[in-house]
């Protein structure tokens, strides 16, 4: 980011605070550069490139937080934003806690290899390629896959009138496939992405043409309770969904029941959360959150027992505890790399302890089939049966019902690999559940 | 906003790079919200998206890039990205000249957001919260927000169009959790529509909360619904999520022009029971999914996509015509600037039909009847849908029972189109945000009760 530009936007937004009688202010400027191409069929279907630039202010006022943002990024814009956030600080009630974060004492910055972003010519390239591949892996393959490459750059400041200055730079490049096959009267589809350089073009294309050939003919199992494998993918979706219930803000304003357990059994004595912002196999590491402070790793759930929850400045002083660098902003609480800790089997030794039952694929509808308050969900599911150990058949067309705090009590096995796929900040092993609600036929 | 000098200069630029059709999309929005949790006003915030997205087709493949850098260097640079992807480089380019057409504003403002202060604001969100906590001492959490936007855009291309619209839309949202000490039961209530802060003189905001309160307060003595195929009844309003999700996403030229939906090739044909006619009205005024033009600059138009149970149209955009070599049917839409426009919804519903609500109950001898709908999903290629059920009873011998709890329906378009048997008669709608390649755009959903003879019920029980 042009550091002329930061500098005369820190001296409109210090001006301005001083004229609107703020007593502090906090200011983030987030800048992202995006490019892609895709194909569709033997040809480049699109190509475009994204330049986004956003600024936030937050001004305190009779001791109060008002907040505005504007992709406008100019010094006039800037004393604009302090003028409109001290307005909007007048009508909120709920005062501030904790004064603005002066530093952490020493900040990890995560030295990892930052991709430049890919050219024109080379997402050309590569999408092609990964279409011409797609097609010629499969005859089933049709009409309708659409490959792609894609990139991204990100750049944040974070400053604030007691003195913190903190930056954070990123970039990825991934390309995916997302595939359709048709066998006569059969179809499907499916979509898989990949880190540019952890899996090779062929390892993408194999990954998800076979997943979505193996689809083909699935059907219905009948209704009833059964013993399930929630594959990595699909588990860290699920638990991406349930974070929120590990928030103290949550805690706070009694929307999870894990309110006033810390200390207290929740779940299967195997099973571990942690949340780790550095962990290796982890898209980006930024090195502060919302508020500034430092991030580090914790344990949430230990061996079954809540450990903690996560807390941010004005959570932690409500509750009498310390912040764990959860802050998303003063008043909101995220995870930073939240995983279930792997186990000790192969992902083939855990289909043979479930033995029959069936290996979950993929849960459709969480935005809505699943409520983080009660924990109860009732999902559209796909995946296998499994037979003797073994798949046996593809399933569809059935649910997955259950209730989240009663589903981390049953866990009865844990595979030995945590997937964050390419970008997610959460994590998960295969997962086997015992006695879980399914509706087909 | 652009000015139709810097539009055409924009337009020139990506010519010169070969394309043979190019647009220039100018926003800006203003966005105001308060929230409320936890018996306070907790947050009031501002927010101004603002930027230019540049689009240019060579036949149907699409070169698009978009900036927030709104500088004479800074457009012109968003404008030689778009032409470089292209990559043809002409010498001379057709002519054209930009001619503004100023379109009738069918969805009149009252009161604008800018009008009315936060503190105004603020005063109507407590009174729907209050509503909520006063309805029952089990409600111990109730959240809410008033968000308002005042969008204005600007849409330039190379066959000389240079038109805008402004788009004010307010929406009220309250979230109650009500609570017996060992389990939550949550309930909401969340009405919009095109028009400014008069929506609540359609809406008391108590009666906004008292809706979620109520929800929330029914749902902590549901009993787990029962799993398997049965017959459900679907009460009117965001009951319609089941059309939207089942069919509407499949008529939509992004994935039928691709043959990416099983509505593809379809036209003309019976997809669905003779009782069913399927709507997508962008026209209704200050309806929450209205707008005066698509965001391609197209006049906002009717479209019935079903008619007693035969498909008649499709949803189609500029691309889509290309790909479909059909005309457009003005259903062009993105969240933003930073978005390509694709074919999407607006106000979707299925007409009324000719059952009597009373009889649709009555017929089932053992089904779900589902009061109140969640969202839901679905995958065009196969047709594959889900969504959640809100609010859910059983049925037994045409009587409405006891409250379920963590019920799903899911099924495929094509049979659940068949299955609609009975239509009622109450047709009301509802509003929900829909997010697809686009962005996310408002858009109501809407029906009258309706029986599906079976279909699969996902519940613990």
């Amino acid at each position: 980011m042009d550091k002329r530009l930061i500098e005369e936007i820190k001296v409109a937004v210090e001006k301005a605070a001083k004229e609107n009688g703020a007593e502090g202010y906090e200011l983030k400027i987030n800048t992202s550069t995006g490019v892609g191409a895709e194909a569709l069929k033997d040809e480049i279907s699109t190509v475009n490139y994204s330049r986004s630039d956003v600024m936030s202010v937050r001004c305190v006022k009779n001791n109060k937080s008002g907040y505005a943002s504007s992709e406008l990024v100019t010094p006039e814009e800037a004393a604009s934003l302090v003028e409109r956030a001290c307005d909007n600080a007048l009508t909120v009630e709920d005062e501030d806690e904790v004064p603005l974060f002066e530093g952490s004492p020493e900040y990890t910055y995560v030295t990892k290899e930052r991709p430049e972003m890919p050219t024109p010519e080379e997402m050309k390239s590569t999408a092609l390629s990964l279409q011409r591949k797609a097609y010629a892996y499969s005859d089933k393959v049709c009409d309708g896959t659409q490959c792609f490459m894609s990139g991204s750059a990100s750049g944040s400041v974070f400053l604030n009138s007691a003195g913190l200055s903190l930056t954070y730079d990123d970039s990825v490049v991934y390309y995916g496939a997302s595939v359709a096959v048709k066998d006569g009267e059969l179809a499907d589809s499916d979509f898989g992405i990949s880190l540019k350089g952890k899996e090779t073009e062929d390892e993408l294309i194999a990954r998800v043409v076979d997943g979505t050939l193996s689809k083909l003919g699935a059907e219905p199992v009948e209704s009833g309770k059964y013993n399930i494998i929630i594959n990595a993918e699909t588990m860290r979706s699920l638990l991406s969904v349930y974070s929120g219930i590990f928030s103290a803000r949550s805690a706070f304003l009694k929307t999870t029941l894990l309110a006033g357990k810390e200390g207290e059994k929740i779940a299967s004595d195997i099973f571990t959360i942690c949340d780790d912002p550095f962990h290796p196999n982890k898209y980006g590491c930024c090195p502060f959150d919302g508020e500034g402070v430092a991030v580090y790793k914790k344990n949430v759930v230990e061996n079954g027992v809540l450990k903690t929850l996560l807390y941010n400045r004005m959570y932690a002083k409500k509750f009498g505890k310390e912040t764990t660098g959860n802050a998303s902003s003063a008043k909101g609480v995220s995870p930073k790399g939240l995983y279930i800790e792997k186990g000790s089997y192969t992902s083939d030794e855990l289909l043979e302890k479930l033995g029959n039952g069936l290996y979950i694929t993929g849960l459709n509808g969480m935005h809505a089939g699943a409520n983080t308050q009660s924990g109860d969900f009732s999902l559209q599911a796909e995946g296998f049966l499994v037979e003797g150990g073994k798949k046996t058949r593809p399933v569809k067309n059935i649910t997955v019902a259950d209730n989240f705090y009663n589903l981390i009590k049953k866990v009865e096995g844990l595979s030995d690999k945590v997937d964050f796929g390419a970008t997610s900040i959460f994590g998960a092993p295969d997962c086997m559940f015992s006695d879980v609600s399914i509706s087909g036929k | 906003m652009i000015e139709k000098k810097i539009a055409s200069e924009l337009i020139s630029i990506v010519m010169r790079g070969g394309a043979d059709f190019v647009e220039v999309y100018s926003e800006y929005t203003k966005t105001d919200r308060v929230s409320y949790s936890n018996k306070k006003i907790e947050d009031v915030s501002d927010h101004v998206t603002s930027g230019v997205g540049i689009r240019a087709f060579l036949g149907t493949n699409t070169f698009f890039a978009s900036t927030t850098d709104l500088s004479d260097s800074g457009l012109r640079e968003c404008a030689q990205r778009v032409a470089q992807a292209v990559g043809k480089s002409v010498m001379t380019i057709p002519s054209f000249a930009l001619v503004e057409r100023i379109n009738p504003n069918i969805h009149p403002v009252k009161i604008l957001p800018a009008d009315v202060s936060a503190k105004e604001r603020a005063d109507i969100l407590r009174a729907a919260c209050d509503k909520a906590y006063a309805h029952s001492d089990k409600i111990v959490q109730v959240g809410g927000n008033i968000t308002s936007t005042d969008k204005r855009f600007v849409v330039a291309n190379s066959e000389g169009l240079f038109t805008s619209d402004r788009q004010v839309r307010t929406r009220i949202g309250v979230s109650a959790i009500a609570s017996n000490g060992r389990e939550n039961a949550t309930g909401s209530s969340s009405p919009g529509r095109s028009m400014g802060l008069e929506l609540f003189e359609l809406y008391a905001p108590e009666s906004v909360g008292l809706k979620a309160a109520e929800q929330a307060v029914t749902n902590l003595s549901a009993v787990p619904c029962p799993s398997g195929r049965m017959t459900v009844a679907i009460e009117n309003g965001f009951g319609g999520v089941i059309f939207h999700e089942a069919c509407g996403h499949s008529l939509e030229a992004t994935s039928v022009a691709i043959g990416m939906s099983q509505m593809a090739g379809k036209l003309g044909q019976t997809i669905a029971n003779p009782k069913v006619t399927a709507i997508d009205d962008g026209t209704i005024p200050n309806a929450w999914g209205s707008c005066n033009i698509d965001d391609e600059g197209k006049p906002m138009i009717k479209r019935v996509l079903i008619k007693d149970g035969v498909l008649t149209s499709y949803m189609v955009d500029r691309l889509g015509a290309r790909r479909m070599n059909c005309e457009s049917t003005a259903s062009a839409r993105r969240q933003s600037y930073e978005y390509e426009p694709t074919s999407r919804m607006t106000n979707t519903y299925i007409a009324n039909g000719p059952d009597k609500n009373e009889d649709i109950i009555s017929s089932i001898e053992y089904g779900i009847y589902a009061k109140s709908m969640g969202g839901g999903s679905v995958n065009p290629y196969t047709g594959a849908f889900n969504f959640a059920v809100n609010e859910g009873y059983l049925i037994r011998n045409g009587k409405i029972c006891e409250c379920v709890k963590g019920a799903s329906l899911i099924g495929t378009g094509s049979e659940i189109l068949q299955n609609i048997d009975m239509v009622g008669q109450n047709l009301a709608t509802a509003q929900g945000m829909c997010g697809s390649s686009s962005g996310s755009v408002p858009t109501d959903v809407g029906q009258p009760l309706i029986r599906v003879s079976e279909i699969t019920v996902g519940g613990q029980a």
